[in-house]
């Protein structure tokens, strides 16, 4: 059947897409209170991934971002433990749009990006992760590369009255340590409220040669919501929730973070009403704070200097969005915005010098300076379907202001400062975005989609008003650049989805992007401030950077005695006319250089997996046997003096058990070889050229408890 | 009764969530001088003490002690005035030597000696 494939001359490129072939549908439903986009049919032709629930309790990490992953072309840069910032398909920080519900932000502290929206948020608190490919979805807030979407459980209602509650437990042996979660709640059919709280406490964990990696960490959450719900639906709820960290460390940083208290609240009111001009209308208004305090006391270079910076952000938004059908059209029209706020300092301690007028010798840089950005967007999405056509619309404009306190670094050993004044500082842009994509649909099992797209998103705080730290993947301290221009990016993506007649299903898609005055960061004559870091780059618009790859998935059906779910995929990314910095075989600065063509820097190489289960012969027990093979990264940036990676092959076993309907234990054994690996996008370990490796053999079982 | 099993659960599960810092005993401790010492050190509060102890001779000990959290910067800084000086002085954290260093025969400024770090955490 699947030569029929070839015969429409689509596998000729191999160009696929999509894990989970969890597509969009034309109308949102309600899934234990949870809004999401994710049918069984597939109009859109836009790629979407989804991770359920259910999946994620398989996945053994308290991290979303690592679990995020687990999806073909995401991936994620790690700097420390099992805290990743996310990457699809090479788009990363400012160029995604990674969102709570509501489309909250949680700006983080660290301009290391320690502390991304998706550390804030432990998996139990999830009901699921939405992943939104492209410039193609433009209702979610600004989005130039793509949109992470994670909704939280919101509380149900329920027609009977009761209680309900659910514990999660799960340790592990490397990292050594356990994590808790426990939620209770209560509704009736026209209100319900939880409470929930969890820890994990983590040690240092053994690579697959054997080294101790110091990456112990603790962290620990809390939060409450209530819903109300009258007979006509209207709907009102709110949230607070609060997510802390404590003596996390960082071996690929200069600092550990000592401490984060990051709070986030969310008032959401929603209307769905059939047979009305306005269906659905939803309102929310968020709002979050973080403390971020960070320092390198357990760094070597302690000795002499103690560096402590202490960084305070905050974030407040709302979103409306109005849905109507009109003539069969479906028609979603709403509003978004966001204000950040970003300050603090860094703290130097000499502790090694002689006391002066009675006091040890400091020093006050700022990191930020009163930095703030305001964004505020319209939007709208038109679709329609009939028999074999799906088509879509969609379009936004934002508005987008930043400013920021004077910029000034004093210069060692020289009086004038580098300085950009406030009044240099502020930058307004108008942006606009558009994007179509057509499904067309033969014989109901076979459907290819085509999507363009064309988004525009403003340079993001750290690109804007950094001052004077080692933000990048190169030893450089980076210093904000306030009139940098907004990257745009113009893409196309090819999908396809086949279903065999037994209900086996391969979908996937080729894509390719051309960005436009890409941020990246040329070398400039200032004396850098940090310790062994080579000189001071400042971000730029850069040429065009490509990219393009392609996203390929094959699944049994369900019924099937040996389940098979694979997938594979890889980016490719080049930059043209990029800087190249020269350094001698002292390490020292001797110049720069230009190239033609250079490859996008901390771009993940092709990867494939395989996942073999056997679903439903055994009661209540499912064991599925992984093989994840990565391949060597060979096309690696010269500007930024990336290294090779080579490749590697992962062997992972998991079962999950039901034993009764309370209970559900998963566990497995993950590297179960022992192999000793890292990603490509692990950060190199401060003070070496070596990757930041990845655990050995982890045995995890996880224990839940549900009461309903 | 299982209401009640899922508050105490909560209770515990809370109750874990320390991150209070461990205690350490600090010692900064001055010896082997034979004349007036000026020294300088970071007390529990932050605040850098200064106090000038009269040796009179090497077997003479100072020595003053506090209660640190992990992660506080401890620092001494001692000097002497005349030529032909010495010092020894340490940090000793719970008993045991954290740092020392001592310095002889050097004239006033060049003799001085300072220790700083970071109370380590405990692993």
């Amino acid at each position: 059947m699947f030569q029929k494939i070839f015969l429409y001359g689509i596998l000729s490129l191999l160009f696929l897409w999509g894990k989970a072939q969890t597509p969009e549908a034309d109308t949102a439903i309600l899934l234990h209170g949870v809004e999401i986009e994710a049918p069984s049919e597939h109009p859109y032709a836009r790629p979407v991934n989804l991770i359920t629930r259910s999946e994620l309790e398989q996945i053994p990490s308290t991290d979303p971002g690592k679990i995020l992953t687990t999806i073909p072309n995401v991936s994620g840069v790690r700097k420390g433990p099992a805290i990743l910032d996310p990457v699809v398909r090479g788009f990363r920080s400012g160029q995604l749009n990674v969102q709570l519900n509501g489309g909250m932000l949680i700006e983080g502290g660290c301009p290391n990006r320690m502390d991304p929206t998706s550390s804030h948020i432990a998996p139990e608190q999830l009901q699921t992760i939405q992943v939104l490919k492209g410039p193609f979805a433009l209702r979610y807030g600004p989005n130039m590369g793509g949109v992470v979407r994670m909704l939280t459980k919101k509380p149900a209602f329920a027609s009977t009255p009761g209680f309900n509650a659910r514990l999660t437990q799960r340790f592990e042996n490397n990292w050594p340590g356990n994590s808790e979660a426990i939620e209770a709640g209560y509704a009736t059919q026209h209100f319900s409220g939880n409470l929930h709280a969890g820890q994990s406490k983590y040690g240092n964990y053994t690579s697959g040669s054997g080294e101790s990696i110091n990456s112990a960490y603790n962290k620990y959450h809390y939060g409450a919501a209530i819903a109300l719900q009258n007979n006509t639906k209207h709907t009102l709820t709110l949230s607070a929730d609060g997510s802390h960290g404590f003596n996390v460390h960082y071996p690929a940083l200069s600092m550990d973070e000592r401490t984060d208290d990051t709070y986030f609240s969310l008032l959401e009111y929603s209307i769905v009403q059939k047979n009305k001009p306005i269906e659905k209308l939803s309102v929310s208004l968020w709002h979050s704070t973080v403390h971020h305090v960070m320092d390198n006391k357990e760094r070597p270079f302690s000795d002499t200097t103690v560096a402590i910076s202490d960084i305070h952000t905050s974030a407040q938004g709302y979103r409306i969005e109005a849905a109507s059908t009109i003539k069969g059209i479906k028609a979603y029209l709403g509003s978004d915005g966001f204000y950040i706020t970003k300050d603090g300092q860094r703290i130097k301690t000499m502790i090694l010098q002689p006391p002066v007028n009675g006091e040890i010798p400091d020093k006050a840089e700022a990191l930020w300076n009163n930095a703030n950005t305001l964004n505020a967007g319209i939007f709208t999405e038109l679709s329609k379907r009939n028999a074999d056509w799906f088509w879509m619309l969609a379009a936004r404009f934002d508005y987008n202001y930043a400013a920021s306190g004077d910029i000034l670094v004093m210069r060692p050993g020289t009086p004038e400062p580098y300085a950009v004044t406030a009044e240099n500082t502020i930058s307004n842009f108008l942006n606009w975005s558009t994007s179509a994509g057509i499904t067309r649909f033969f014989n109901h099992d076979l459907s290819l989609g085509l999507s363009l797209g064309r988004a525009m998103r403003s340079p993001d705080m750290t690109e804007r008003f950094i001052i004077m730290l080692p933000v990048g993947y190169d030893a450089f301290d980076y210093l904000g650049n306030p009139a940098l221009l907004p990257e745009i990016n113009y893409e196309a993506d090819l999908t396809i989805n086949k279903q065999g007649p037994k209900g086996d299903k391969l979908s996937g898609g080729v894509f390719f992007s051309y960005v436009k005055n890409y941020i990246t960061a040329n070398r400039i004559p200032e004396k850098p401030l940090t310790a062994d870091v080579l000189g001071v780059k400042q971000f730029i618009n850069g040429e065009a950077a490509f990219l393009r790859g392609f996203e390929a998935t094959f699944c049994t059906h369900k019924n099937r005695l040996i389940g098979v779910n694979w997938y594979a995929a890889i980016t490719f990314g080049t930059i043209r006319n990029a800087e190249q910095t020269l350094i001698n075989s002292y390490g020292q600065v001797t110049g720069t250089t230009r190239l033609t063509t250079d490859a996008l820097p901390e771009i993940p190489p092709f990867e494939t997996t395989l996942n073999l289960s056997v679903p439903q012969r055994i009661k209540n027990f499912t064991p599925i046997l992984s093989l994840r093979y990565v391949a060597a990264q060979k096309h690696i940036s010269r500007a930024y003096y990336e290294q090779e990676t080579p490749g590697f092959l992962l062997i992972n076993l998991f079962a999950r058990l039901k034993p009764t309907k309370e209970i559900t234990i998963n566990a497995g054994v993950n590297n179960l070889l022992d192999t000793g690996y890292y990603e490509h996008l692990n950060r190199r370990v401060i003070g070496s050229t070596v990757n930041l490796p990845e655990p050995g053999r982890v045995l995890f079982v996880q224990i839940i408890f549900n009461w309903k | 009764m299982k209401k009640l099993n899922l508050v105490l659960l909560l209770f515990v599960l809370l109750s874990g969530c320390n991150k209070s810092p461990e205690m350490h005993h600090v010692t900064y401790e001055a010896s082997e001088a034979v004349s007036t010492l000026h020294i300088s050190y970071k007390n529990p509060d932050g605040d850098l003490i200064s106090v000038n102890p009269i040796f009179n001779s090497s077997e003479d000990l100072w020595a003053v002690e506090g209660i640190f959290p992990e992660g506080e910067i401890v620092y001494i800084s001692a000097t002497y005035d005349e030529e032909g000086g010495t010092q020894r002085i340490r940090i000793l954290l719970d008993g045991k030597t954290l740092k020392q260093a001592e310095s002889r025969y050097q004239p006033g400024e060049e003799g001085r000696v300072t220790l700083a770090g970071v109370v380590p955490w405990s692993k």
